[in-house]
């Protein structure tokens, strides 16, 4: 399994960024440097704009002011739903970007193939309806759809807050052994301190003003296991996360 | 197996035998009061003598189902076509959507039987005519749903087409026609409905042709002659076409449909 490439490289590089939705402030003043390869968790209180950062990111959401320097070719985005378009099969579904782009069938059949198989679905599954899958199936369809197009951005939006505990664990596994394979620059924003640091190389806690307030790296090895959950430092480091937490929700 | 076996038994029971004993035991009161009261045929005939009356008619009425059957089906057909041009303009201009739309609900109240003389003087009598009374009064339904399906899609969908940088051709066909679909075959559900009744208006006020004599003639002609029988058979004939037209699009609906729905088949 090879290293994920962590170069001196800054893939996003954000200064004194603000974000109003008309008289509300959703982020203030967030500066942010997130090198390529590197994977950053971001906790938060709910609305503290841990989405909207990312939607910034993404460029789906305009920012009031500040400067943001992005580089990346092909950015990929999983939400909290699995936002699949009910009327196309799971493989029309997950072609998508690259049906959009115009790539050719051939190329576009085999990278579906592929992407399907990395995501833990099977070949039969590829001509199923969203409305024949499950839950977690529909997660896996629309990991499978940012995954496709080989992106050099993830963007991970509390991805898979609504499954269920063992669920929710293995696709964080499948996701992070994908990244630890692909070496995506990876962003997941997520409520639980435990995931965001089994994740992460870094994780970044911010308050409900919208600003960051605490930034740390991840001392873990790169290879994350279930069994690394309990020892005492991750269980440290977890603990100081949610300290930080703690003191910003009071 | 056996509990499968007993619920196709009890859903055949409860939507085919149960609806069609109504009738029977309705149709046998009917023509046991009529014998009992000997209610006089040009009032009430009985069911007997309707299906004697309409069997001995029964080429020139089914020529007038075919005839009501095809100005509807004409006038459907343009509804949809007219009904998603016109959705698709006001979903892609706010301007003509807040300037028009507002009145396009309004004219949905004008009761049809208003504006069908004003039609025949523009269009004239006959066919034309007919088909524009029924493009009249179904293209609204069409219209106004159409208009929903193309603008209320999902966000999140919308988000993933701006992130990939897809082009107003591909949202509209890639997302906002597939999202109106549902959304179509509601309206023409209820458009199917009217179509039948913008028929039968169409040849009360638009008149016929010698050799185009819908049922709206049939109701028209047995009313003003007394002949209760063809009244009541022509009557029977419009309910079952509005059936079968109501009946089609929701099939062709739920076939369609089937893959619109998240829900999860077990």
């Amino acid at each position: 399994m090879s290293t994920p490439l962590k170069t001196s490289r800054e893939a996003i590089t954000i200064e004194h960024l603000d974000v109003q939705f008309d008289d509300t402030s959703v982020l203030q003043d967030v500066s942010l440097n997130v090198k390529q390869g590197e994977w950053l968790s971001i906790v938060g209180p709910s609305g503290c704009g841990k989405s909207t950062l990312l939607r910034v990111i993404s460029r789906l959401t305009s920012a009031s002011a500040g400067r943001m320097t992005a580089l990346f070719r092909t950015p990929a985005f999983v939400f909290q739903d699995p936002t699949l378009m009910p009327w196309r099969t799971v493989q029309d579904n997950v072609r998508l970007a690259m049906e959009l782009e115009g790539t050719p069938l051939k190329e576009q059949v085999t990278a579906t193939r592929s992407a399907v198989e990395a995501v833990g679905l099977e070949e039969s599954d590829l001509d199923k309806y969203p409305r024949q899958l499950s839950g977690g199936m529909r997660m896996r369809v629309s990991l499978a759809r940012a995954m496709v197009t080989q992106p050099d951005l993830l963007l991970l939006d509390e991805p898979f807050a609504a499954l269920d505990e063992i669920l929710r664990e293995q696709l964080n596994q499948l996701v992070h052994e994908i990244w630890r394979q692909r070496q995506m620059t990876t962003l997941f924003v997520t409520h639980n301190v435990t995931e965001a640091v089994y994740l992460g190389g870094r994780v970044i806690v911010m308050n409900s003003d919208g600003q960051l307030v605490n930034d740390r790296t991840i001392d873990l090895p790169n290879e994350r296991v279930p069994s690394l959950k309990t020892t005492s430092g991750f269980i440290k480091q977890v603990v100081d996360v949610s300290e930080c937490l703690q003191k910003v929700l009071s | 197996m056996f509990a499968e076996g007993v619920v196709v038994k009890t859903e055949y029971f409860g939507k085919i035998l149960l609806p069609v004993g109504f009738l029977l035991l309705v149709l046998g009161i009917w023509q046991l009061t009529d014998a009992i009261l000997e209610i006089k045929p040009i009032i009430l005939p009985n069911p007997l003598e309707i299906a004697k009356e309409s069997f001995g008619r029964a080429r020139e009425l089914l020529q007038a189902t075919s005839v009501t059957a095809m100005a509807a089906c004409i006038g459907f057909a343009i509804s949809i076509i007219l009904g998603t041009v016109l959705a698709l303009v006001f979903s892609a201009s706010r301007l003509a959507r807040q300037a028009v739309y507002p009145y396009m609900i309004l004219l949905q109240t004008v009761p049809i039987v208003a504006i069908a003389p004003l039609v025949v003087i523009w269009f004239g009598g006959g066919l034309p005519s007919m088909i524009v009374i029924v493009t009249t009064i179904s293209v609204f339904p069409i219209i106004t749903n159409v208009t929903t399906g193309l603008t209320t899609v999902d966000d999140g969908l919308i988000d993933l087409m701006n992130l990939y940088q897809a082009n107003r051709a591909q949202v509209l066909f890639k997302l906002q026609l597939p999202n109106a679909v549902p959304y179509l075959l509601a309206g023409a559900r209820v458009a199917a409905g009217l179509t039948i009744v913008g028929a039968i208006v169409g040849e009360y006020m638009a008149g016929h042709d010698i050799n185009h004599r819908g049922l709206g003639y049939y109701i028209f002609m047995s009313s003003q002659n007394f002949q209760t029988e063809i009244l009541y058979a022509s009557i029977l004939l419009s309910t079952l076409l509005g059936v079968a037209m109501v009946g089609f699009v929701s099939l062709l609906g739920k076939t369609l449909l089937k893959r619109w729905t998240y829900q999860v088949q077990s």
